[in-house]
């Protein structure tokens, strides 16, 4: 039976696995082998969590407010506020979706940074994302 | 193609109705710089809706302005699109048949609460058929008023016409 694990962010302390050839002759002591436990990349599992999650809301949070006529419903919906609750840690996330498509999920950037990068106030949601963008990539947004 | 099968499917899974409506058709992708209602009454770089009278316009999130015009109650519902419409010259009218020399809009409710404004189009071989921007996404024609009422935006509470002359 298929089982699902689901990965909470993981506590792990950094290890190495450490593997070793050992030849022996038949006479000669074993050498010791160090049995470490096997040891995980935390931010690895911790990433692909994350990824996986922000995947999961941002898909519930489109489904559910693909038709809404207010803005209001759209940044209150439950899903659009988990992800707000991930904080600065959804940005490069954000950011990469934005990137790849333009969408109003970008006003998560502005929630969670408190900033705006309309200059004009008549720019269009493309426009903004496109902003959004360059300025992560050169540096000015910081993320965690 | 934006009046793909495929989007079509997903606006039809939403508004049931539309599946027999042989004027369906996805006329414009996705937008989120306009609502419906904003749409209903033919602007395209707004949202509107309900706001404090203090906050309008509001441009706190990015790409998007939002108002509620002519200093209306700070309430979404029938009563304060039928003043908005009033300002606009619409008068309440009976259907939504399609009347030379008049453009109609119509109103819809769920379980009493405003939710969708729809306008219909008056020129050309258009004329008579229904206009709805979906929210931030589609912009779609519909043969009739009722073809998008729906678990999503209820059913038609009420026309309102204006005369072109």
């Amino acid at each position: 039976m298929p089982f699902i694990i689901d990965l909470p962010p993981a506590n792990l302390k950094k290890q190495i696995t450490k593997i070793e050839h050992v030849q022996s002759n038949g006479d000669q002591m074993m050498p010791e082998i160090e049995y470490g436990s096997l040891k995980l990349d935390n931010d690895l599992f911790e990433n692909l969590y994350l990824q996986d999650k922000f995947n999961s809301l941002v898909k519930l949070w489109e489904e559910n407010t693909m038709f809404e006529s207010f803005i209001s419903n759209i940044i209150e919906e439950e899903n659009f506020k988990k992800i707000l609750e991930l904080d600065k840690r959804a940005i490069p996330l954000i950011i990469n979706k934005i990137d790849r498509e333009p969408s109003v999920l970008v006003w998560a950037l502005n929630i969670i940074t408190g900033r705006s990068m309309g200059s004009t106030g008549r720019e269009t949601i493309e426009q903004v994302c496109k902003k959004w963008v360059k300025a992560y990539r050169e540096g000015r947004i910081q993320n965690v | 193609m934006i009046n793909s099968e495929e989007n079509r499917q997903k606006i039809i899974k939403a508004f049931q109705k539309l599946k027999n409506d042989n004027s369906f058709k996805i006329v414009d992708r996705a937008n989120p710089n306009y609502n419906c209602i904003a749409w209903a009454a033919n602007v395209t770089d707004c949202w509107w809706e309900s706001l404090p009278k203090e906050n309008r316009p509001f441009k706190g999130l990015d790409g998007v302005k939002r108002d509620w015009p002519f200093n209306v109650d700070d309430e979404f519902s029938l009563r304060t699109l039928t003043e908005i419409f009033t300002h606009l010259g619409y008068v309440i009218c009976e259907n939504g048949e399609y009347e030379k020399g008049y453009k109609k809009v119509a109103f819809y409710a769920k379980d009493g609460e405003a939710k969708h404004a729809a306008r219909q189009l008056t020129s050309g071989k258009d004329a008579g058929v229904w206009s709805s921007k979906l929210g931030s996404s589609f912009l779609i024609h519909h043969g009739t008023a009722e073809s998008i009422e729906s678990k999503v935006y209820g059913e038609v509470a009420l026309f309102m016409k204006k005369s072109m002359l």
